[in-house]
């Protein structure tokens, strides 16, 4: 009997204690988008439909964007995402596009007319140039996300392979 | 109950045996065609172009400074050059015309004594000096390394240990009379207080050759010290502990504690290099080959494809290893040129057949370093990262000892080797979205304040304009024009309906 009273009263103290501990210190929802952020590869493409990878973080955390709409990160960051979230590993939905081996983009410098579109289009500001003068892509800066392609009027840039560091880099 | 004696196989029965090698260095013919690899990072600094006509030692990549070291022709012909991998690397070969021809050669012998530190370490660049020990690491870079200090200790290794090559072996032998210029040369190179030549014990002729040389040399405090035979003994790290009796922890370059090692091949080249002006286009390597009794040391000119130095062509081989213990299996269809850090090659190991680890510990037990290959093996397979960073993967001197030992013949070496580069780029990866990340939060913070600015500017804008506005309401003159304006419309609207009454 005594048993029984100690432990139900163990119970209802300990309740008690988790239910104020959760009201007094509620979860962070920004060190949860932190933490899917710093899981995303940084391109800045757009390609998921959000403006750059931390709104479509901040999407994953308010549960209103599936966590398999990130081409440039592709089965990585969909199995690591799915890790940290504890979901179900899911394929890459490739309405949003396709991975791709990482790529750079450079300016035929012979075509470019100075218009500064690219510059203003440029997420990670990689892009140097002035008006009427020739633009060039900072290679170490550039993410690869295809965002000055569509706004150059000359069609003067085009992707290269990124040159990888490591040879033969795979297990 | 298996014994712990009984499991541990430090010295593995190694199926190339010491003396079934020939001493005598074999000059091997110019083949047909030289190809070189260049990497990526080197794109930009290739100086020849496709049907450029080319003489031997003429430069064909002339890297900047700190990067690999430039690249020489190792005859004389004609270029043609092609893009190979996906990883942008590009292929140069040189169809050879035949007549071998040097370009013109200015040795700068003893004049090296006057140059500055920083112009010798250039002369060495440009002329593609590189270690010679298996590393390939430049001369250059390494002399820089000292940030011109003088080098309080210089080692030179003569120990070469794996047991299937006899490369430096045959070098000191065949070449013992430029053995004291050599080192005497490696030593006012690096300005150094002190030289140790390291030997190891086993080795009788070896011993009386660099005796001999040492006794030549008078300008510098030399002396010969000998070490036991155990490979890896002749890795750098633990040939300063055991010739200098100086550790070195794992991840520190020697350079560090002006410290500093060539291997004897190299100090051979540089004094070559020195007194002759040319540059390395050529080296010793060890070849076995399948159904020969002895195997040879050749000598081969750097870029020469390894199908060109089988004896006979038509031998189907299934795998060839590019060092001794250090083995890359690789089918003969993709076999590269020779390369500097190449001093070996096994054409044909018996056929491999992996099988599943059995965690018999044996490589744990074999390891020189002390780390534990089989759990290494379960974390590679399982591409965890993080782990393989927990259990010290970097400190793999990637010697192949384990492969040695392994009942399972699982290529362990390989296998860390590629890990090491994953992770590597991994973590480069992780640098470069850091970085997209803060450029990214930066021009959204500069686009959202220029948002904020242009509002400011616009309110600013619109405030004067209704302020003027205001202030020319409560003119005395405009007030009197306006009433005078307003009478006047009445009066006219007056008019008009009078008029249409």
């Amino acid at each position: 009997m005594t048993g029984i009273i100690v432990l139900t009263l163990l119970a209802l103290a300990i309740g008690a204690l988790l239910g104020a501990a959760s009201r007094w210190f509620p979860s962070n929802p920004e060190s949860l988008v932190e933490q899917i952020d710093a899981l995303l590869p940084q391109t800045q493409c757009a390609q998921c439909g959000y403006p750059g990878c931390r709104p479509y973080a901040q999407a994953i955390a308010n549960d209103s964007a599936p966590i398999n709409q990130c081409p440039p990160g592709g089965e990585d960051t969909i199995a690591a995402l799915a890790s940290l979230l504890g979901r179900e590993v899911v394929a890459l939905n490739t309405e949003f596009g396709e991975e791709k081996p990482p790529a750079l983009a450079y300016i035929v410098e012979a075509d470019c007319i100075g218009c500064t579109l690219c510059i203003q289009a440029c997420p990670v500001d990689a892009i140097v140039g002035s008006t009427k003068l020739m633009h060039t892509v900072i290679a170490e800066h550039c993410t690869g996300c295809e965002l000055c392609i569509p706004p150059c009027p000359v069609d003067c840039i085009e992707l290269r392979p990124a040159v990888q560091t490591a040879a033969g880099s795979h297990w | 109950m298996v014994s712990h004696s009984s499991k541990t196989i430090a010295k593995p029965a190694f199926q190339y045996a010491h003396d079934r090698i020939n001493t005598n260095i074999v000059t091997s013919s110019v083949p047909a065609m030289l190809r070189y690899r260049v990497p990526p990072v080197s794109a930009n600094d290739i100086v020849v172009s496709t049907g450029d006509q080319v003489q031997r030692g003429q430069t064909l990549v002339d890297s900047t400074a700190n990067g690999p070291a430039s690249l020489h022709a190792g005859s004389s012909g004609t270029i043609s050059m092609r893009q190979l991998h996906s990883d942008g690397s590009t292929t140069i070969e040189i169809e050879s015309d035949g007549c071998d021809t040097f370009k013109a050669l200015t040795p700068i012998g003893d004049d090296f004594l006057s140059m500055s530190k920083v112009d010798l370490q250039h002369f060495f660049h440009d002329n593609g000096m590189v270690g010679l020990g298996g590393a390939c690491f430049p001369v250059a870079n390494k002399l820089a390394a000292l940030n011109s200090q003088t080098a309080s200790l210089l080692l030179i290794n003569a120990v070469e240990c794996d047991p299937a090559i006899q490369c430096d072996r045959a070098v000191i032998l065949n070449e013992f009379e430029a053995l004291a210029r050599a080192i005497e040369i490696a030593a006012r190179v690096c300005t150094a207080e002190k030289t140790v030549v390291a030997i190891k014990d086993s080795d009788p002729a070896v011993r009386d050759c660099l005796q001999q040389a040492l006794e030549q040399v008078s300008s510098t405090d030399v002396t010969l010290q000998t070490v036991s035979n155990d490979y890896p003994a002749g890795f750098e790290r633990h040939l300063f502990a055991s010739a200098a009796a100086i550790k070195i922890s794992a991840p520190h370059r020697p350079t560090r504690q002006r410290l500093i090692s060539f291997n004897i091949a190299t100090c051979i080249a540089m004094a070559h290099l020195i007194d002759t002006g040319e540059p390395l286009t050529s080296r010793v390597i060890t070849v076995h080959e399948p159904r020969k009794a002895l195997a040879q040391n050749v000598r081969v000119r750097l870029g020469t494809p390894i199908a060109s130095l089988l004896s006979d062509s038509r031998s189907s081989l299934h795998h060839i290893a590019f060092s001794g213990l250090i083995s890359e299996r690789l089918p003969v269809d993709q076999t590269p040129s020779v390369s500097a850090a190449n001093n070996c090659l096994i054409l044909n190991p018996s056929a491999i057949n992996e099988a599943p680890c059995i965690r018999c510990g044996l490589c744990a037990d074999a390891c020189p370093e002390s780390l534990q290959p089989q759990q290494l093996w379960r974390h590679v397979q399982q591409t965890d990262s993080a782990k393989l960073t927990k259990h010290q993967l970097e400190g793999c001197i990637e010697c192949g000892l384990c492969d040695a030992v392994c009942p399972s013949a699982i290529a362990l070496t390989r296998a860390f080797q590629q890990a090491k580069q994953t992770i590597s780029r991994q973590r480069l990866d992780v640098q470069a979205a850091e970085r997209a990340r803060s450029r990214y939060e930066a021009r959204e913070k500069r686009l959202q304040r220029q948002q904020e600015e242009n509002q400011q500017k616009l309110a600013q804008k619109q405030a004067a304009l209704a302020n003027k506005q205001a202030s020319a309401d409560s003119d005395p003159r405009k007030q009197l024009l306006q009433s005078a304006l307003k009478r006047r419309a009445k009066k006219t609207t007056a008019g008009q309906s009078n008029s249409t009454k």
